[in-house]
């Protein structure tokens, strides 16, 4: 955890604070969503639609349609000349005494209003006596002759014909009623809707109905929705989403003449300007959006609050300020996990048990009807989640403890049990291992299935899936685990590569490795470690030789240059004395082995512990063997040895540093030239076998060779071993050096008195 | 008479050159540290300087570098030191030859005496640049009269080696494998040629070297064949 500015308690109470804030909002918003009357409908329907294109609007609109249709039936009958006419003829009867009267519209009106029958204020008819006429009168009701608003009505049966007056003039009231409603609401006052509804007569007059005589259809069209529906066409030209059903069949029945050339259009002012139900159904409407917009806003943030907070909680659950590794763990976290785990499900069974009874009580007191069963499910499902989010965070912290395992029972137990399983050999252990793994998924395997098939008798349908669930972790765990020890005999397995390989310096990362191959590692970086300094050392103990050996010839040559000097000059005197002439021979002979033998010296420890600066290049073998020929060949005469040398006539090309490879020839003609018996023969020679170029120097030894051929290249070992004749020793042990460094074999075979010497050299390819 | 400062802190060794250069006829002078051959370059009429390495006090290296910012006259360095970065780093700062120690006495004499002809003599000769005058360093063939001369002296080869050091001679720099050189000097293609032309090459190097063992003309380069240092 990152020390922030703030102690982690503070932190931690604002995080608690937070996710309750959070859980708060995320169910409030559920709450609005849920009683919004547009629950269930998703969320496209918020950018897709608008009141207009809602059935609410259509179903309003079909009982406008209804209206208008009235009103269109009633106006010819009622007005006259845009007045209501009080003396439109309404029906006629004929009593039983044989009158016959024409009623109108003022003498039914008249009459109702005598009964007690008004209409209020949105134009119904109410009010009326306490004892109707048809109870009174029975039998004796007038004989209806015609009714001018229902011309086309014929009895049904016998007693049809008959009505009372009461009854007839409450009609006409009902109607006028009608009509006024529709005048009020449509023309009188200013409306959203504007209609327009034209017949033709029979005699080719147009008859127009209509609330919008001064705009054009035009206009009206581009007022937001319409309609427009013409007796001639089937076709219904419409922007509305939903039509409208009654529009059709009412436009055809209103049509009392005998051509098709009528129509209707309908229109609705989408700003709503004026007050009516369709602006108090678009306000309402908007309002529901409104809250639920804001409900869905809610539900997101307090999801996306919740999750963050949560994840600030498990980050932050147990730490404490100062010491960052330090978890700090309540009293009830001490308990074994079991425990833990059966408090939880005891707490889960306290919540289940007060929901049954005390929480619907406490509910009753203040919450409606309407919102009891839902207030008591959402108390549910808070309690379930903060009964669970404690107990996770007590594991959680236990976790991160490191103490989960550790200090649950069945761990305690397993840790007791582990020393004495340990006893056991691996066989058996290995054995008895893969057996309780195989127990363990098999009993899982049968648990599950138990309760799969049973799921419908226990009555907890979905119980299978716990089984399931731990058996896929131990799976997971199996797998993993195996995973993690194969992965580390893998890295094991590499370092040790590398190791042998001469990467001394290689390390194993043992970083997450479980204990035995953590220390196997370790072990392996311990011995790696002391391969380095050991092969450090000795590379630094050869340098240090070669570098004490090189100083050492320094100081040695100094003097040794007076000494040659001073028998030189000694020499130049002219001393008769034989005897004394014999010393300065010794002298002079020793002075200059002495000289041989301190630059032999520098450079056999030179080669032999690598220090010398190679320039390797592309070389002709033979050209070199009879440079070094040219060489030799007048000194073999001194001694009277034949050169005899066989080289193939063609370039050998080989990669070596030149002047090196004719340091090791001229070692090994010089060799040749000291130890070879006079009068013998000195044969050189090359051969190609597999690629590989040898040169071969073979004489004969003028002295025994009683000594092993390996022992010729160690340094001072001579053939003579009285040491007789002059030489430092150190000639073929420096050939053999310098060969192997240039990447040469260097072989020396003796035969009794054979002496043969074998240089082999790689050959390049062209 | 010509003048050499011989510097060792040795004072047997510089005895004992004192003794053999005297005896060619040449004067010493003698310093025992780099401080001192400073102070004797000074204040004597010096032609040659010959000087060891390791010295108390200025030792030869640095000595030779403050000889080098006023004088030209040849420096033969004297070491124990024998390596090859040690030769090299000599030779880079300004000395003209080296020599390691113990060192061959007619060596050193044939040494001193060829870097003085070189440096006193070449002037004049470099003078006349005739057509048929090849020259490389203190080596020089002229090729009208068929004479072959080393910082000023001549020198008598045979016909087979005065050709194949002419061959190598117009060629300064460039490498010639033997069978390069039998097929220029015989006109003959060479099929296993023998030892001939490294036998011919040894008697070259004998003749024109003062130590054949480390020629300054007459390169053998191991494996590849043979050149004259380019000069």
């Amino acid at each position: 955890m990152k020390t922030g500015l703030l102690p982690i308690s503070i932190k931690k109470q604002a995080v608690i604070f937070l996710h309750l804030l959070f859980l708060g909002l995320g169910f409030a918003g559920i709450t609005f969503i849920i009683f919004n009357d547009n629950y269930g409908r998703g969320l496209s329907w918020l950018r897709e639609e608008s009141y207009a294109d809602t059935r609410h609007f259509t179903h309003q609109l079909e009982a406008d349609v209804e209206n208008i249709f009235r009103y269109v039936e009633y106006k010819d009958l009622l007005e006259l000349d845009g007045e209501v006419n009080l003396d439109a003829e309404m029906f006629c009867v004929t009593y039983t005494s044989g009158n016959t009267k024409i009623y109108t519209l003022s003498e039914a009106i008249s009459y109702a209003r005598r009964l007690g029958y008004y209409l209020n204020e949105s134009f119904e008819v109410v009010g009326g006596p306490s004892v109707h006429e048809w109870e009174t009168q029975g039998p004796t009701s007038p004989y209806v002759e015609w009714k001018t608003y229902a011309p086309e009505e014929v009895a049904q049966g016998p007693g049809d014909a008959f009505s009372t007056l009461e009854e007839l003039s409450v009609e006409v009231l009902h109607i006028l009623g009608e009509y006024y409603q529709v005048r009020v609401n449509y023309m009188d006052q200013s409306s959203n809707l504007y209609f327009r509804v034209s017949y033709v007569d029979d005699f080719g007059q147009e008859l127009l109905y209509t609330n919008a005589e001064d705009l054009t259809n035009d206009e009206l069209r581009s007022m937001g929705r319409y309609l427009y529906m013409a007796g001639n066409s089937l076709f219904m030209d419409t922007n509305l989403r939903h039509t409208p059903e009654n529009v059709t069949s009412l436009l055809s029945t209103s049509n009392r003449y005998g051509n098709q050339e009528y129509y209707i259009l309908l229109a609705v002012d989408i700003n709503f300007p004026y007050t009516d139900p369709y602006s108090v159904a678009h306000a309402a409407y908007t309002r529901n959006r409104t809250v639920y917009i804001g409900g869905t806003i809610l539900f997101f943030l307090g999801a996306v609050g919740l999750v963050a907070t949560l994840a600030a909680m498990m980050l932050l659950t147990g730490h404490v300020d100062g010491d960052r590794k330090k978890i700090a763990r309540h009293y009830y976290d001490q308990l074994p996990l079991e425990c833990l785990l059966l408090l939880y499900l005891l707490a889960l069974w306290c919540v289940k048990l007060s929901l049954n009874t005390i929480i619907p009580r406490v509910i009753r007191l203040f919450i409606s009807p309407d919102y009891r069963e839902y207030s008591l499910k959402m108390i549910q499902y808070i309690l379930i989640y903060l009964v669970s989010l404690f107990a996770g965070l007590s594991i959680l912290r236990n976790y991160k403890a490191q103490t989960l395992w550790k200090e649950s029972l069945s761990g305690r137990g397993f840790n007791r049990i582990r020393p004495a399983f340990y006893q056991y050999p691996l066989q058996v252990r290995f054995t008895l291992s893969f057996i309780a793994y195989l127990l363990c998924t098999g009993g899982l395997l049968s648990a599950f299935r138990y309760l799969y098939f049973k799921r419908e008798e226990l009555g907890l349908p979905y119980l299978y899936l716990i089984p399931l669930l731990i058996l896929t972790g131990f799976q997971i765990w199996t797998y993993l685990l195996l995973y993690r020890s194969r992965a580390e005999n893998q890295k094991i397995a590499n370092g040790i590569f590398k190791m042998s390989e001469g990467d001394t310096a290689y390390k194993i990362d043992s970083d997450g490795f479980s204990e035995l191959a953590g220390r196997v590692s370790q072990a392996l970086n311990t011995l790696s470690d002391g391969l380095e300094t050991a092969l450090s050392e000795q590379v630094k103990s050869e340098r240090l030789k070669a570098d004490l050996i090189t100083n050492v010839s320094h100081d040695i040559k100094t003097p040794l240059t007076s000494i040659i000097n001073y028998v030189d000059l000694l020499k130049r005197e002219n001393i008769e004395d034989p005897k004394i002439q014999g010393y300065l021979e010794v002298l002079d002979q020793k002075s200059q082995r002495l000289k041989t033998l301190t630059e032999d010296l520098v450079e056999a420890s030179k080669a032999s512990s690598g220090n010398i600066k190679l320039e390797i290049s592309a070389i002709n073998f033979v050209e070199l063997i009879q440079q070094s020929n040219g060489e030799f060949e007048e000194r073999f005469a001194i001694r009277h040895l034949q050169l005899i040398s066989d080289l193939p006539n063609e370039e050998i090309r080989i990669a070596a540093d030149g002047r090196r490879l004719w340091r090791v020839l001229e070692n090994l003609y010089n060799n040749a030239f000291k130890y070879a018996l006079e009068n013998s023969r000195v044969y050189v020679d090359m051969e190609k076998i597999n690629e590989i170029a040898y040169f071969t120097i073979k004489n004969i030894s003028a002295s025994p060779l009683n000594i092993k051929a390996d022992e010729l290249t160690e340094r001072f070992v001579r053939g003579d071993v009285a040491r007789t004749t002059e030489g430092s020793g150190l000639g073929l042990s420096i050939a053999k050096s310098l060969t192997q460094l240039q990447g040469g074999s260097f072989e020396i075979y003796i035969d009794g008195d054979l002496f043969k010497v074998q240089v082999g050299f790689p050959m390049l390819s062209e | 008479m010509q003048t050499i400062l011989v510097c060792d802190d040795d004072k047997q060794i510089v005895e004992a050159i004192d003794i053999y250069l005297t005896g060619e006829g040449f004067r010493v002078i003698k310093a025992y540290d780099g401080y001192e051959a400073l102070e004797l370059l000074e204040t004597n009429d010096v032609d040659l300087m010959v000087i060891d390495v390791m010295m108390p006090g200025l030792d030869g290296i640095r000595t030779t570098l403050k000889v080098r910012e006023t004088s030209s006259i040849p420096i033969i360095i004297l070491s124990a030191k024998s390596e090859d970065n040690d030769k090299i780093l000599g030779l880079n700062i300004g000395a003209d030859d080296y020599i390691s120690k113990p060192f061959n006495p007619l060596e050193l004499v044939a040494r001193v005496k060829s870097h003085l002809r070189r440096y006193t003599q070449l002037g004049n000769l470099s003078a006349q640049t005739a057509e048929n005058v090849y020259k490389c360093g203190g080596l020089q063939i002229n090729d009208d009269n068929k004479e072959v001369s080393v910082d000023g002296e001549l020198i008598k080869l045979t016909p087979i080696e005065y050709n194949i050091l002419l061959l190598l001679v117009k060629n300064a720099g460039k490498v010639f494998s033997i069978d390069e050189i039998y097929e220029q000097i015989w006109n003959e293609e060479a099929i296993g040629a023998d030892n001939t032309v490294a036998v011919h090459i040894r008697h070259i190097r004998e003749k024109i070297e003062i130590n054949p063992r480390e020629p300054r003309y007459l390169k053998v380069v191991w494996g590849v064949g043979y050149k004259i240092e380019k000069q």
